[in-house]
């Protein structure tokens, strides 16, 4: 009513109409942005998986299946000429770190508190296939993606070609390029491996120092990827068959040791892999051995060695295949991608 | 398809007997079966190995050794049972040329082959290993967050390393 009564030439009515104007700008700015032009899938997912130009530091949860979340701390800052430099530290509820993976783009240091072991090798580069080796795995389709720790993203979708396989989720800042959420999903829509920061700043100066390796007193030093030789002769010499490792590991992964489980008169060889909150398993069974899947689903797909398989348990994606006479099996919650190219590297 | 019903593709395949469609589906099948791929190369081998054999040559003195055998055995009485026991195996020694020899062992070498390679498999299940695995994820320090097998809710082996997301996005 007042504002009918108003004269449009007055000073009231003009000062009101500029209050409006600057107050629906963020409005109009946010849906603008929520409103921007797709850009093409297969480039976010190269520059997401390349990481982002810019260093920074986060709080990032991991959660395997229905299990509870595990809280890290990451930190990461582009190395000249090396990639990313990271450092990932997780830690119990008094903020007292459990497990720490640090890498300077070359070489990658581990270091496990409640074992006291320390790990140490090259660093194996970025964690998944690159963007065009991804696309022959995956049909890659890109969508709004809401936000994610309060920045914008865009919704990567990663759907397996081979219907059966884990496929794969990530929300991708739309600025910095940085994946803030990825998630594996299994093929009746189980999310078998959920990862999302909770909160993300951009431009933090790193001490160089966080990632390199640290002297820790005491503890053991292991082989990244494979055992000891005399933990490998040994191994050997009670399966009857020589033990096989991967050359490939996504960062963070460490060898945490090799079990033989007993089956009627043959042992079945069990390589234990861990980052400190996922796991992976390469299992490598006698010679002239047939693997039975049971009343399992299972596609089959092509690897550089030969025709595999693939499936999946309630939490994690499952590839098989054949080598020599051996026949070999990797079990993780990760994407077929990166299962695809831990099972070409294994020698 | 099946091994079991390409045997008898595969020995028409090596001996080129297959029809063009047959042996599309022979080549196909041996693209991707090691085993049977394996089984096509001792048959092409045990074939290529026969075929270069050359036919052994007939003794210079046969023609003497059997006019002499047919006037034996003509001046033979109609009674008499034919040649001894001894004369049988001298005649049998002298047909058998060393090359038939080669050839017997050879036969005899590819026939364990071919079994060697075709002795079943055991079965391994993949319930074992899935079973390891997730004995592994429940024993892993931090990695001990997954349901324990028939269990109604998640359990965590080490509750303290535990830090609940809000998992809320905008």
């Amino acid at each position: 009513m007042i504002w009918k009564t108003m004269k449009p030439t007055s000073r009231t009515y003009r000062a009101g109409l500029a209050a409006a104007f600057l107050l629906s700008v963020p409005w109009v700015s946010a849906w603008a942005a929520g409103k921007q032009a797709l850009p093409e899938a297969l480039a976010v997912l190269e520059d997401a998986l390349r990481g982002p130009a810019a260093s920074y530091e986060g709080t990032f949860f991991v959660r395997i299946g229905r299990g509870k979340s595990r809280k890290s701390l990451v930190r990461c800052s582009p190395a000249p000429e090396k990639g990313l430099a990271c450092r990932r530290e997780f830690m119990d509820s008094k903020g007292g770190v459990l497990f720490v993976s640090a890498t300077d783009g070359a070489k990658e240091w581990i270091f496990d508190r409640k074992t006291n072991k320390v790990w140490e090798g090259p660093s194996p580069g970025n964690s998944s296939a690159p963007g065009a080796q991804a696309s022959s795995f995956y049909r890659v389709s890109l969508s709004t993606g809401g936000k994610v720790a309060g920045r914008l993203t865009w919704k990567l979708e990663l759907s397996p070609k081979s219907g059966a396989a884990p496929g794969r989720r990530l929300w991708v800042d739309r600025e910095r390029r940085l994946v803030l959420k990825d998630e594996t999903v299994l093929p009746d829509g189980r999310i078998a491996l959920r990862g999302r920061f909770s909160r993300v700043s951009f431009g933090v100066r790193h001490d160089p120092a966080l990632f390199r390796p640290e002297a820790v007193p005491g503890a053991s030093r292991e082989g990244r990827l494979e055992p000891s030789p005399t933990v490998r002769s040994k191994v050997q010499a009670e399966s009857g068959f020589g033990p096989r490792f991967p050359s490939w590991l996504p960062s963070g992964f460490v060898l945490d040791g090799v079990d033989l489980i007993p089956y009627k008169d043959k042992k079945i060889i069990h390589c234990r892999y861990s980052d400190g909150a996922v796991v992976l398993s390469l299992f490598q069974s006698p010679p002239r051995a047939k693997l039975d899947l049971g009343a399992k689903d299972r596609k089959e797909v092509r690897l550089a060695s030969g025709p595999g398989f693939v499936s999946w348990t309630e939490d994690a994606g499952v590839l098989g295949w054949s080598s020599g006479e051996t026949k070999l099996v990797l079990v993780a919650p990760l994407g077929l991608d990166i299962l695809q190219r831990i099972a070409e590297s294994v020698r | 398809m099946e091994c079991k019903g390409l045997e008898e593709l595969l020995s028409a395949y090596a001996d080129r007997e297959t029809t063009p469609a047959e042996s599309a589906q022979v080549e196909a099948h041996v693209a991707d079966c090691r085993a049977c791929g394996l089984r096509l190369a001792v048959l092409a081998k045990s074939k290529q190995a026969l075929a270069s054999m050359a036919a052994p040559a007939a003794p210079r003195d046969l023609k003497e050794t059997l006019r002499r055998a047919a006037a034996r055995a003509e001046a033979a009485s109609p009674e008499s049972s034919g040649p001894s026991f001894g004369q049988r195996l001298s005649a049998w020694r002298s047909a058998l040329s060393p090359r038939y020899g080669f050839a017997f062992g050879l036969a005899a070498f590819l026939l364990v082959g071919l079994w060697f390679e075709r002795r079943p498999e055991e079965a391994v299940p993949l319930d074992v290993m899935l079973s390891a695995h997730r004995q592994y994820t429940l024993e892993r320090p931090l990695g001990g967050s997954a349901t324990r097998p028939g269990a109604s809710g998640p359990v965590s082996e080490d509750a303290g390393n535990d830090l609940e997301d809000d998992e809320t996005d905008e």
